[in-house]
Parts: structure tokens; sequence; C-alpha cells
């Protein structure tokens, strides 16, 4: 694997992938209702949606299998509809649950199919081979590989001609964790090769770590587009007005083993926007742990849950930074900080307004 | 790789076009031709299903000979009836074996979820559909070379010369590229593996019977009065009229030109329809099957004058109807064929056609151009071919009736005239009809069950109608009012005329002629009527495009001013309240996507 460079996504320049008004129906139902979104070079975009969102129609207009009923779709600047075969050029696409021939190998599979797309040099085989790292499988009849070892043959394949976009529909699906996460690092690599990925998936663990913006869709609407933190500060700017009810106001903490604890008075700070909880691991006492934070600024309430302490704060990540200085200046042992939920998540409970009250930010 | 190829041959001659291909089949064959033997070599029970084949028919074969053998006929005659049996045989294997394996090739990547990424790589519908027809076609060849040996047991009898076993191989191997061919050209419209075979089987079994049992014994019966040495009524009797007819007219006519047009339209015509069926909605899937039709249609027709002048024994009239009918029955295959037309082009088509030449622009998509196609290419040579024979109809020396007294001249030109207008009315009528159905149907799919009935309402509705009202059997006038919209009816009712040797009587020439004119009127008008719905539609649907490319360019306009403002590119940032409340409504999606889904259906070929 090579080294990943940071990466430079280029907002001011054309969008590599572009979506404009985009509408499909099937018989009698819109399946997809304008939708809108640019992705530009360089950027690894997760496409959010539950199933049956409109993700795979779109993703099937941007890769010229589908004809979009109204509206536009441009790849690096050409129109799909007009010119597909010229978009086929700049585009890996690979399908959710795509097929492959078993009873070739590797080397064969991948032979074919940059014979397919006119390429002459022989060493693109060998070198897809080596990025997506199954060199060492070339010569294994492809019936025999394991689910894993497909999907990055597919990789390899759709790397043969050289593509600027590539779009990856449910790439993770089926997969078991180990394999997951060799595609994310993979997808990283191409990222960091100048790749713009667009990737769908409806399991947000997928894409949280990796992506740089996301679209989220929801019954063929787009519901928001963008990179993570400016889509997270607006709606941190949404919602400033109406975080979680404070403490002091008849809102009440439980800890562990029933104990209640009276609610300390806990400032609300609209500004610093929405109820988030991180979950805090802490060695000793955690009782005691939790009244110590209570009433501290900005925190709004503590539970003890199993082994760690809930805590809900208003703020961002400084919040969490200082309330673990101020555990360990209390003399406890900080083991662990974690976000109940991801940015991501928390993007897409907000956007898709499913957002439970007491289920954090 | 073949698109490269095609590119480079493009503008060159048919001669050097045929080396390039040759070229490119030796030095970069089809991928996907490749990947199939590369993917069938590994199949380990091939050789097994081969070697079973083969024994299996030596065995039938052997035990045939055995039997004739036991009835003491002699060496030859088993020969020959070995022969005989061995290729009726095979040509019922590649029947079935060859539209199978043709109906695999592109439904099984269908169902195996491979053929949008074969589709993505950029390979050509007609490279495609080669690598598909090469390695399907390479299968069925490797069957019947396996079955070479037990062709070659009627030898050992005798009774059979080398000429015809090679001449019956090359048949096997023609029909087997048919085969093939129907099987891709079914296949490249299903979605299923299972059905796409099921359902080639159920088509091509009765097809290649009848082609077995009806077509081959009535063409012997036509070659036996060339050739006395052909046996009437053989079905496989091909090869055996190699051997026995001497070189001349009829030998190229009858074994070279005229098989070669029978096997070379059809097998043009599940081609185009193969690329057709492969093509994208937006690209012009129709133009392969035009061009094939204006090569069709006069070679259809040239066949049947050229057979209408081996048949010494039926007067001018008759053989004018058989060949009039003839081509109305090609002429209703093909506007059958074209039935789902799409309105218009499509704009990606429209950019296409913008540098091509004359045909290619005469040709394109859409259904006022492919009206005026059907009515030039099918009414028009009705009316000359009846013109053309009614000049040609001598006035004396015409055969005897079956009543006994000589043809009249006169009445052979009324009939003649009548049969050739009623007929080219009633295709104008059906090419009206059709298109006029097509712009009623929105996605075109319920035209052809509706042309469908309404030939069957007019050809056999009429008799039905009369036999219940019980007017046909006495031949009277009012039987004939009611039968005359039927055309079919009409050849039978004149005919009847003509044979017992009466005139035709006033009604018999009027009633066809005033429905003539009524189907003439009504084919006309409704033409009418439906171009200029769709010409409406096309301007309606062009100028919601030209109104969504504006907001489009407006759009655009106010993402530069955004950008040179430094203001944030991310105008796609568009949270659920702005999308609940749009600004300005997108350019009418409804009435977008209705009027594209009328102007983009493809021709379901």
């Amino acid at each position: 694997m090579s080294s990943r460079a940071p990466i430079e996504v280029r907002r001011e320049s054309t969008p590599a992938i572009r979506v404009r008004h985009l509408w499909q129906r099937y018989g009698q139902r819109d399946v997809l209702r304008d939708v809108t979104f640019d992705v530009y070079p360089g950027e690894i975009y997760g496409f959010i949606g539950p199933n049956g969102a409109g993700k795979t129609t779109t993703i099937r207009v941007m890769a010229t299998l589908l004809e979009p009923m109204s509206g536009r779709v441009e790849l690096d600047g050409v129109d799909v509809s007009m010119d597909p075969e010229r978009v086929r050029k700049t585009l890996g696409y690979m399908p959710d649950h795509a097929g492959v021939y078993e009873r070739v190998t590797v080397r064969e599979f991948l032979e074919f199919f940059a014979d397919a797309h006119g390429i002459r040099s022989p060493g693109v085989v060998e070198a897809v081979l080596e990025l997506t790292d199954i060199k060492r499988l070339s010569s294994e009849l492809v019936a025999t590989l394991s689910k894993g070892q497909k999907q990055r043959l597919q990789l390899a394949r759709i790397l043969l001609h050289d593509p600027k976009v590539l779009i990856l529909d449910e790439p993770a699906s089926d997969l078991d964790p180990r394999a997951r996460i060799e595609i994310r690092d993979l997808l990283l690599d191409l990222q960091s090769l100048g790749k713009t990925i667009l990737l769908s998936s409806h399991i947000l663990s997928e894409l949280s770590d990796i992506c740089t913006s996301v679209g989220i869709i929801e019954q063929g609407s787009m519901v928001v587009s963008g990179p993570i933190q400016e889509i997270a500060r607006r709606f941190a700017g949404r919602h400033g007005g109406r975080a979680a009810p404070p403490l002091g106001t008849g809102a009440e903490s439980s800890l562990d083993g029933g104990v209640t604890q009276p609610a300390a008075a806990a400032p609300l700070v609209p500004e610093l926007g929405p109820r988030r909880v991180v979950r805090v691991r802490v060695l000793g006492d955690l009782a005691a742990a939790a009244y110590a934070l209570h009433g501290g600024p900005g925190i709004l309430d503590v539970n003890v849950v199993g082994r760690s302490l809930h805590v809900g704060y208003v703020g961002g990540d400084e919040k969490v930074a200082e309330l673990a200085r101020y555990l360990v200046y209390r003399g406890f042992g900080v083991v662990g900080l974690e976000h109940e939920r991801s940015e991501l998540e928390r993007i897409f409970l907000e956007a898709t307004g499913t957002t439970g009250r007491g289920g954090g930010a | 790789m073949s698109d490269s190829i095609h590119r480079s041959t493009s503008g060159r001659s048919l001669g050097g076009r045929m080396c390039a291909y040759l070229a490119e089949l030796r030095d970069e064959p089809n991928p996907l031709w490749l990947r199939e033997m590369r993917q069938a070599a590994r199949v380990q029970l091939t050789p097994i299903a081969l070697a079973a084949l083969t024994i299996l028919m030596t065995l039938f074969i052997g035990g045939i000979g055995g039997m004739m053998a036991a009835f003491k006929l002699s060496p030859a005659s088993i020969g020959g009836v070995l022969f005989q049996t061995f290729f009726t045989l095979a040509y019922f294997i590649v029947a079935v074996v060859g539209p199978a394996l043709g109906a695999n090739t592109i439904a099984s990547e269908r169902e195996g979820r491979t053929w949008e990424v074969v589709l993505l790589t950029g390979m050509r519908p007609a490279t495609i559909a080669r690598g598909k027809f090469a390695s399907a076609y390479t299968s069925i060849a490797i069957y019947i070379v396996a079955l070479a040996p037990v062709g070659a047991l009627p030898f050992i009898f005798g009774g059979v010369t080398p000429t015809e076993v090679v001449v019956a191989f090359l048949v096997l191997f023609v029909f087997a590229l048919l085969s093939v061919a129907f099987g891709l050209a079914l296949s490249a419209r299903m979605q299923s593996l299972r059905g796409a075979i099921v359902v080639t089987l159920l088509a091509a079994f009765p097809l290649a019977s009848g082609l077995f049992a009806v077509v081959g014994p009535m063409a012997s019966t036509l070659a036996h009065r060339v050739w006395p040495g052909v046996q009437e009524g053989t079905p496989f009797w091909y090869p055996v009229a190699w051997g026995v007819a001497p070189f001349g007219r009829e030998f190229l006519l009858f074994l070279v030109a005229i098989p070669l047009a029978v096997v070379g339209l059809p097998a043009w015509f599940l081609f185009e329809v193969t690329l057709a069926n492969l093509s994208s909605i937006t690209e012009d899937r129709s133009f392969g099957l035009k061009r094939w039709h204006l090569v069709a249609a006069p070679v259809t027709l040239a066949l049947l004058l050229v057979l209408s002048g081996y048949v010494d024994s039926l007067a001018p009239s008759e053989l004018h109807a058989l060949v009039s009918f003839g081509f109305v029955a090609y002429a209703v295959f093909v506007i059958y064929l074209f039935a789902t037309e799409v309105f218009g082009p499509s704009r990606r088509v429209l950019v296409d056609l913008a540098g091509r030449g004359f045909l290619r622009q005469r040709l394109a998509p859409g259904l006022a151009p492919t009206r005026r196609m059907l009515r030039l290419t099918l009414t028009l040579p009705l009316i000359l071919v009846t013109l053309g024979w009614m000049l040609a109809t001598p006035s004396s020396g015409l055969p005897t009736t079956r009543a006994g007294a000589h043809f009249v001249p006169t009445v052979e030109l009324t009939q003649i005239a009548l049969v050739g207008v009623f007929l080219a009315a009633y295709v104008e009528f059906l090419i009206g009809l059709t298109t006029f159905l097509r712009v009623r149907s929105a996605g075109g799919s319920g035209v052809r069950p509706l042309l469908i009935l309404a030939l069957f309402v007019t050809a056999v509705g009429p008799w039905i109608v009369g036999a219940v009202a019980g007017l046909l059997s006495s031949r009277s006038d009012p039987g004939v009012v009611v039968a005359a919209p039927s055309p079919v009816f009409l050849l039978l009712v004149t005919h009847d005329a003509l044979v017992t040797g009466g005139a035709l009587s006033s009604p018999l020439v009027a009633c066809p002629l005033v429905f003539a004119l009524l189907y003439a009127a009504g084919g006309v008008w409704l033409g009418r009527r439906a171009t200029e719905r769709c010409r409406a539609a096309i301007d309606q649907h062009t100028a919601l495009l030209a109104d969504a490319d504006r907001r489009l360019a407006e759009e655009d306009a106010a993402l530069e001013r955004d950008r040179a403002t430094n203001v944030a590119p991310h105008a796609d940032m568009a949270l659920r309240a702005e999308v609940d409340a749009p600004t300005e409504a997108p350019p009418s999606p409804e009435s977008v996507a209705d009027s594209i889904a009328d102007v983009d259906v493809p021709p379901e070929a």
C-alpha cells in the first residue's frame, strides 16, 4: 500500500460530478425528485439514504445506464445523456452486488476488461493487481475468491482504464469486518491518487471514517449535501435554540443504582449548538466521577450506564477535552472518550428528522 | 479492438473493410469471444457431452443401416436413406442447440450481473453482438464437427456423392449461423437466462419444424420441376440438387443466388434486431432495421417475381395475386416491426445526425419519416408492380380455365387492377392505422396487439360475419358486400369468378373498389392526424427542454457570480426546509417526463 498524502479538495474548481434537478419516475411513482448535488475533484462523497431512497437510481443515471427523465448530470463536464461514450472513459462504476466470471482466473478477468476497454499497455493489469493487493491471487480462479477478494477484484477492474471518477454502489455490503477495513483503506489510497469517489451506503459507520462530503437522500429528495463539517455547522446554527432542556428545570439525571442526584443548574448557551453525548470510561468510583461533573459549565446531565458515564453537554470538541482535563485534575483515570454518535450519524438523524429527544445529539 | 477497427475502417470500401475485419480477427480477436472460449474450456462436461452425442448418433445410424440391410435393400439405397436420416437428425440438433446457445449469451450476462460492467467498457453493441455470436457459433460448430465422422457413414454404402455430403455439412453450418443468430436476437431482449432459453426454444422448434416439413418439400417440388433428378417432396433436397443440377442460369439462380438471399436477409435482420435490442433508449435503434428493409423489400419483390416466372400453369392475374399477396405478407411484417417507432430522434441522435449523409438523415428515427419510408417502399411498389403486370399481360394466348374456356384478357386486366389497387390501399391503411395507434399509445406497448386485432378484423372478420349471416354460400351480391373489406376473401371470390370462366360482375368490381377507396382515405387521414399530433408533441418537448436549458444556464450564471464574490460554492447545500419550499418550480417534471417517455421510446424490434 502506498502512503497517503493529505488530500486537497479543490472546491473552487469545476465539480467532477454535477447532478442538477434530476427527476426520475417509474410508473406513477417519482423515485427521484429534483435531486441536485455536486462532488468536487478529490473528494470521497458518501451518498447516504435508507433502502429505496433513490441512491441506486441516481447512481445508474450517473453511470449512463439509465436515462434521466428530466435534469442534467455531468461527469467531468460531460453530459451523461449527450455523450455517454465519453463519460464511460472517465468513469469507473462498481454496481451493487456486481457479478464476476467465475471460470476465469483473476488475471484473465482483468485482461478481458483491459481488452474491452481497448487498453494496449500490458503493464496495466500488473499495476492494478499490485495496487489492489491481489497479485498473489492472479492465477486463482475467480470462483475460489472470498467476497472481500472479489470486491478488490472489482475495484481493480474499475481502475484499469484509469478513470477520474469512481462510483461505488454499496461497496462494503456483505463483507466481513476485515474486508471492510481493507476496502476502506484501499479507497483512501485511491483518493490519494487523485480519484474522485462517490460511494453509496445505508451503513453510516462505513462512510464516517473516510468521507469528506456527504449527501443524504430520502424518498427521492436530496435532504442535504456538502462537506461534513460545513453541514454540521449549519445544523448547529439551525438547532441552536432548541437544545435539550437545561438542568435545574425539573429534568433529572439518574445515576447507577437508582440514586437520583439533584440536578445542578447548567446554563444553556444556544450558540454552542445542540445537546451531545459523550461516553467516558473512567477508573475508580463512577458515581463520584458523575457527581464531580454535575453542574459544570455546559454539562447538561450525567448518567452512569454500565461501566461508563454518559455525559450530555453542549459545545464542541473543546468541551470534551475540558471535561477530560477536569476529571484527571480531580484524580479520576480517564481511559476512554467516545461520542455516542459519530458526526455523520448526527447529521443523518438531524437531516432526516428522526432525532430522538433522549437519543443524544 | 473492434471499435478501433470500426473507426479506422469507416469510409473505406467494402473490400477494404472486410480485409480490416479479417485482420482484426487474426490479430485482435474479440475479447468476449476469447473470454467465453476460456470459460468453456474449463467446463469438464463438454467433451463428455460431445462424445456421448457422437456415440449415440453412430449407434442410431448404425441401427437404421442394420434395419435397412435386413430388408435386403441395395447398398446405394441404404446410403441414401442414411444420408437423409443423419442430416435430418443433425438439422434438428442444430435447430435446438443453436438457439439455446445463442439465448445463453447475453441473458446469462444479465442474470450474472456482469452485463452493465461490460456495457460500461465502451464496447459498441456491434462488437458485443459479434463476440457473443462468435462464441455461441464456435460451440455449435464443435458439435457439428464432432458429428462429421457419423455423417461420413453413408459413404460405406454408396449412393451418396462427396459433393452432397460436403454441401450438406455446409448447409448445417449455415443453418447453425441462423439458429444462433435467432437465439442471440431473443437473448438480447430477455432479462433471465431461463426465460431466454424457454422462449427461444418455444419459438425455434416450431419454426424449424415448419421449415423442414413445409418449406423444404415445397421448395423441392419447385426444384423437381427444374431438375427432375431432385426427388419431389424431400425436405433435405438442396445437397442432392448440387449433385444433379448442371451448371447454368438455373444453377446460379436456385442454388446460389436465392439461397444466399434466403439466408443472408434473415441473418442480417437478426443481427440488426440484436443491435437494436442492445442499444440504449436514446440511440438510433431503428436505422439498421430501416437499412435492412431498404434492401430486403426489393429483394423480396424480385424473388417473388423470379419465382412466378417459373410457374407456367397459372393465369397472369393469379400470378399477380400470388406475387402481390407475398409482398403484402412482407409488408405486414415490416409494419409490425416498426409499429413502436419513436416519435422523433433524441437530442443525442440529433447531434449525431448533423454531419451525416443524405440517406442517414432520411432514415432518422421518428414516426413521420418512418411512415414516409413505408409508403414509398411498400405501397408504391404494389402499385408499380400492378401497372407493370397490366402492361405485360398478353391480349391472347392465355391458358385455359378450369371450365375449359380461355381466360379473357379484359377480365384478367380488371382482376389485376382490382387486386393491385385493393392491396395497395389496404397497406396504406395499415401504415396509417399503425402510425395513429402509436401516437395514441404512450409507451407503444399496445400498438402491436391492436395491429394484429385490426388485421384479424379486416381479413377474417368479414368472412365470419358473412358465414354467420349465411351470405357466403350463394356467392350473392350482399355476400360480396359483406366480404369485400377482406383482401383474402376478395382474392378468392374474384378468382372463383375467373376460373369458372365467368366475368366479374358489377358488385364484384364496385364493392372492392369502394372499400379500397375507404381504406386508402382512412389510411391517409389517420396517418396525417398521427404525424400532426406527433409533430406537436415533439415541439412541446423541444420547448420544455429549451426551458430546462435556460434555467440551468441561469443557475450557472448565478454560480459564477457567487464564485466571483467569494461565496462558498456549495450551492447544492439544500436543507430540508429549503427543499420543501422551492423558490421556483423545476421545469415541469411531469410534462417533461411524459413527453420524453413518448419521444424516446425505442422500437421494440
